[in-house]
């Protein structure tokens, strides 16, 4: 990588309705997060009260001791903000931003009308991010969450027990999801203009995004003839009870072998229980020798043991224990926005690649509005 | 001729199951050459996932298999074999992009570390979607989608009722799935640069370091000091799930309680067939269904040019286009 950033000089607007999901605004925002570490000049463009993610829960402490949004912390920072009032001058002002944009990134296409350059003037990249779910089903967008769009892909009917109301995946991964789209869909767009072909707009939908993401569903569905579905204490992989927490027990058919000298059963080697079939038939049978052996050790001791043995198997980290840990630390993942906060260090992480073994430094500083 | 973001860029695929493989197939459909290399002793595990329900060469007919890799070539090359390694580093010198996603170690007991590749192409991009990072004490460790599940926060955040935390399993691999979206966007990239520059780039891209990176805000929220919610913050809209008529669930929105149902295979195979997931889905040139795309394309043109390749299907075709060796050479 030259000493600029991949993405320096490139200035990429967020533009998020009023009333917008908040999967939209949060997608948006991931995006805007990821090209603004990479070097972008990411401008939101909000709404008069504000972007909805400056009021979104958990709060922390900001540096006067009052409360801020984590996620307005975590997806802003390094963002400059305009806010737009409505009337002409917004739409001058909207206009001659679009102008110098490389690439905008919005829920409300209808917001560009009217804002598109003249002939001649190269046009931004533009990628529409929706939540997906059909206008049919009567849901106003207010309403609508990640938990929507795991439903409407699948993904929701996989997590938890089959007698019980499936699971949502913690945090926001439906939007998340979208988000990490709507950044590829960016550079995939900009890596076209640069060739100096036109760019149709990049469309990204979170429950497509989501099904894409959950295609062996669809391909279980299609040739096996089965839907899958969460299978709770039937699982071949699950999070299991240990002395000081839980660990995940996750191993292929291979590991077996492994999985029986670890353990030290040997009515795990023995029929029924020395074929994949069979486990699946006797998962019970399976879970009665193995969870007593968990229980009697830390995860540290399991995950020690299972890392000699080359098992997939490792501790179920509780946040704050995924901060401390020492993989996260060696690679110096985390980055510390203590120009915002009192009382507590704080972390972020940093965007999820090493480019030559460099690291993007996180941008941790939320942007002040600009009316 | 249409022309892709990725057009005239050849990648080499050494990617297996879904992480590396998929972020080649993303690569394919932006218009990249693929060429995915297997080795006759170790092909892609996802040739066997469903033993090609039962046929003869069930490694030519996994269904699941073709799903993702689709718009590739394929070539099989054995890398432990003195020759077959001294082919791969000629290609190499004609490549741009190379993707793996072997555990740690793996491409240097090949003898195909970063010092050995680069020294042969300083233009390659080697894009390793790695499990938890290229070094650290734990970057050896074995993890499928789900060990990282449990490490990056993701389990501690997906709790049941009675707190026991949850790991999405076989049926999804989480972490397996969407890091090919960030990963593939990461080496367009990277191409920019060096269509800028003329130099390639080392990317290390870490599934977990991903899934952490997912729950952002409740990183910082677990290590700063919590304040009480502001008086116009937004109450988030907690899920509420019902049984409905048909022995499945629904999920309520808003005060008035509007429905809608958690979709299973069959809701999923019906939305493909009505054409309600054309970017997700979409069909090779032999009719199968396999993946689309996470976006619609900026471009016109692309799509599915081409079925999964068979084992080994594109040798010859390959050694004479982009090595320019004669038939006799290749029988050799």
């Amino acid at each position: 990588m030259s000493s600029t950033l991949p993405l320096s000089g490139r200035l990429v607007l967020e533009i998020s309705r009023s009333g917008a999901s908040e999967v939209t605004a949060r997608a948006i925002a991931l995006a805007g997060r990821i090209a603004c570490d990479l070097g972008a000049d990411v401008v939101k463009l909000e709404p008069p009260e504000g972007c909805q993610l400056r009021r979104a829960a958990p709060f922390v402490a900001g540096s006067g001791g009052q409360p801020v949004s984590a996620a307005h912390v975590f997806l802003d920072g390094g963002k400059r903000s305009v806010r737009l009032s409505g009337g002409d001058d917004a739409r001058a002002v909207l206009a001659a931003m679009v102008a110098r944009a490389a690439a905008v990134l919005t829920d409300d296409e209808a917001v560009l009308d009217g804002a598109t350059p003249r002939a001649g003037v190269q046009r931004p990249v533009v990628v529409v991010v929706a939540h997906g779910l059909s206008t049919d089903c009567g849901i106003e967008d207010a309403h609508i969450t990640d938990t929507s769009v795991l439903a409407a892909s699948g993904i929701l009917d996989l997590v938890g027990d089959p007698n019980d109301a499936p699971i949502p995946l913690g945090g926001h991964q439906a939007s998340y999801v979208a988000g990490l789209a709507a950044f590829s869909g960016i550079v995939t767009g900009l890596a076209l203009v640069e060739r100096g072909e036109l760019c149709a707009p990049v469309r990204v939908s979170a429950v497509e995004a989501c099904l894409w993401s959950n295609w062996k569903s669809f391909a279980e569905r299609l040739y096996m003839g089965q839907s899958p579905t969460r299978q709770g204490r039937n699982a071949e992989w699950q999070a299991l009870p240990c002395a000081d927490g839980f660990a995940a027990f996750v191993y292929l058919d291979k590991d077996w072998p492994a999985i029986v000298r670890l353990i030290g059963d040997e009515r795990l080697a023995a029929s029924p229980l020395d074929t994949r079939a069979g486990r699946r038939a006797h998962m019970a049978d399976v879970l009665a020798i193995v969870e007593p052996w968990y229980r009697d050790r830390t995860r540290a001791d399991i995950y020690q043991r299972a890392k000699k043995a080359g098992l997939p198997i490792a501790p179920v980290l509780e946040m704050a224990e995924v901060v401390a840990d020492p993989q996260f630390v060696s690679l110096a993942f985390f980055a510390e926005p203590a120009a915002l906060l009192s009382g507590g260090p704080g972390r972020v992480p940093t965007v999820p690649v090493r480019w030559n073994e460099r690291r993007f430094p996180a941008r941790t500083v939320p942007p002040q509005v600009t009316p | 001729m249409t022309v892709l973001p990725l057009s005239g860029c050849r990648v080499l695929d050494l990617g297996i199951i879904t992480a590396g493989a998929s972020t080649s197939a993303l690569l394919a459909d932006l218009g990249a050459d693929v060429i995915k290399i297997e080795s006759p002793g170790y092909i892609d595990p996802f040739r066997a996932w469903d033993k090609g329900l039962g046929a003869a060469d069930w490694w030519d007919q996994s269904r699941f298999f073709q799903f993702t890799n689709r718009n590739k070539r394929g070539m099989a090359i054995d890398l432990k074999d003195a020759a077959g390694r001294d082919l791969f580093l000629r290609l190499v010198e004609t490549a741009d992009v190379l993707v793996e996603n072997f555990r740690r170690g793996v491409l240097e007991r090949l003898g195909l570390g970063w010092p050995v590749l680069s020294a042969r192409n300083g233009g390659l991009i080697l894009c390793s979607v790695t499990s938890q990072g290229e070094t650290g004490p734990d970057a050896g460790a074995a993890s499928y989608g789900s060990t990282l599940e449990a490490t990056s926060g993701l389990s501690d955040m997906t709790r049941d009722h009675r707190g026991t935390p949850q790991i999405t399993g076989v049926l999804l691999n989480y972490p397996d799935q969407i890091v090919s979206i960030f990963a593939a966007g990461m080496v367009t990239l990277a191409m920019m640069e060096k269509r800028r520059t003329g130099k390639g780039a080392r990317l290390d891209v870490s599934q977990r370091e991903l899934a952490t990176f997912l729950l952002g805000e409740h990183v910082l929220a677990a290590t700063a000091a919590a304040a009480p919610a502001p008086a116009d913050a937004i109450s988030p809209e907690k899920p509420v799930l019902v049984k409905n008529e048909t022995g499945g669930w629904s999920l309520l929105h808003g005060r008035d309680g509007k429905p809608n149902s958690v979709a299973g295979g069959d809701d999923i195979l019906a939305m493909v067939r009505q054409g309600l997931a054309s970017i997700a889905f979409a069909q090779s040139p032999d009719g199968a269904d396999v993946k689309g795309t996470p976006f619609s394309l900026p471009s016109r043109g692309g799509g599915i040019g081409r079925p999964a390749p068979r084992l080994g299907q594109h040798n010859a075709e390959i050694l004479r286009e982009v090595l320019g060796l004669d038939a006799e050479t290749i029988a050799v």
